[in-house]
């Protein structure tokens, strides 16, 4: 269960970049988060809602990006993508394989409400 | 009011990955080898710490990370190497500003080899950085072979794998060729080492790939 610390990473980042910005709050968080992270997306949407109350992005809805795979030959160049790693390029055998993508634990983007007219 | 959309491409760990970084660089500087030991509970993580503390020839140091007790660390303490215990206190794993704050407590430049015994957990100590040098998969036969695709995170990224009990093979139906076959096929590098902690049968090859790993980083 490291989505509790992932949502409290994601809070700490956020809380202080909306006052910082003087944002009334935050409403949507934007994720990317690579398949291989062995995040469950269902456990890490309970642990928002239950962590982020009585804060500026209470009634936040997360979008979880997910990113597939992508390894990378080192020896050949060959590409693929799949469910699980692969430790060995299906085409030349050499085990130089890179994971180009997969790993990703990102805050892409938020939509947030501005103060407008009012004194933050 | 309105609503505005804001760009932000940041890593959800960034806070903690500035002390994975920090204590990558400080290791590095100073030629200490960080192994993060990762393995289920029960898998032999400390048996096997235990065994290579008492045969090293290098000047090793443990971080012991737990939910709770003081158990392991008081193991590996009548060694007669340092260690230093973090409690999680329900967090299923460590996090490198723990691991930043135990390294405090020890004198380094006596230190050759950190071991990080990290949570019993094949899920989530996986996805933490922890500045380490590499992480090590530590699997029991008990535990069955299929182990290394079902959490394939850990088998794909780990430096080697250590397969622990190998005594109780034959009681246990543990199919070998199955296990290193899938190990393989996550990760054509890894370092495959088996070990029996009750004999001690394998410590010697696990304690000569550390003093590789070591040789290595302090190579000019």
């Amino acid at each position: 269960m490291h989505e509790m610390s992932l949502v409290e990473a994601i809070l700490e980042s956020l809380v202080p970049l909306c006052v910082e910005n003087r944002w009334r709050k935050i409403e949507r968080v934007v994720l990317r988060i690579g398949s291989l992270r062995q995040v469950i997306p269902e456990a890490l949407v309970f642990c928002f809602e239950a962590a982020s109350s009585g804060t500026p992005l209470a009634d936040a809805s997360i979008e979880i990006k997910e990113v597939p795979i992508r390894q990378k030959c080192a020896s050949c160049g060959l590409e693929w993508e799949g469910e699980v790693p692969l430790g060995r390029c299906s085409g030349c055998r050499s085990v130089e394989v890179e994971t180009i993508a997969g790993l990703e634990l990102e805050i892409e983007a938020l939509e947030v409400l501005e103060n407008g007219d009012e004194k933050g | 009011m309105a609503t505005k959309r804001v760009s932000v491409f940041k890593s959800v760990l960034a806070a903690d990955e500035q002390f994975a970084l920090r204590i990558r660089r400080e290791m590095d500087e100073r030629g200490v080898l960080v192994l993060n030991l990762i393995g289920s509970p029960g898998a032999g993580k400390t048996s096997l710490l235990e065994g290579s503390l008492r045969r090293c020839r290098f000047r090793a140091a443990v971080v012991e990370g737990d939910i709770a007790t003081a158990r392991d660390a008081e193991r590996i303490a009548s060694c007669g190497v340092p260690v230093v215990q973090i409690n999680t206190k329900g967090g299923c794993h460590l996090e490198a500003n723990l691991v930043s704050k135990a390294l405090g407590a020890f004198e380094l430049d006596k230190i050759d080899v950190i071991f990080i015994e990290n949570v019993g957990n094949l899920v989530c100590p996986a996805e933490f950085d922890l500045g380490e040098d590499c992480k090590v998969a530590v699997c029991s036969t008990a535990e069955g072979a299929d182990k290394p695709l079902k959490y394939p995170h850990l088998f794909h990224e780990c430096k080697a794998v250590v397969l622990t009990k190998k005594d109780l093979s034959p009681y246990v139906r543990f199919d070998r060729e199955l296990f290193w076959g899938d190990v393989e096929a996550l990760n054509g590098k890894a370092v495959k080492i088996e070990v029996d902690n009750l004999t001690g049968e394998g410590i010697d090859t696990w304690l000569e790939w550390v003093e590789e790993c070591l040789e290595q980083k302090r190579r000019p």
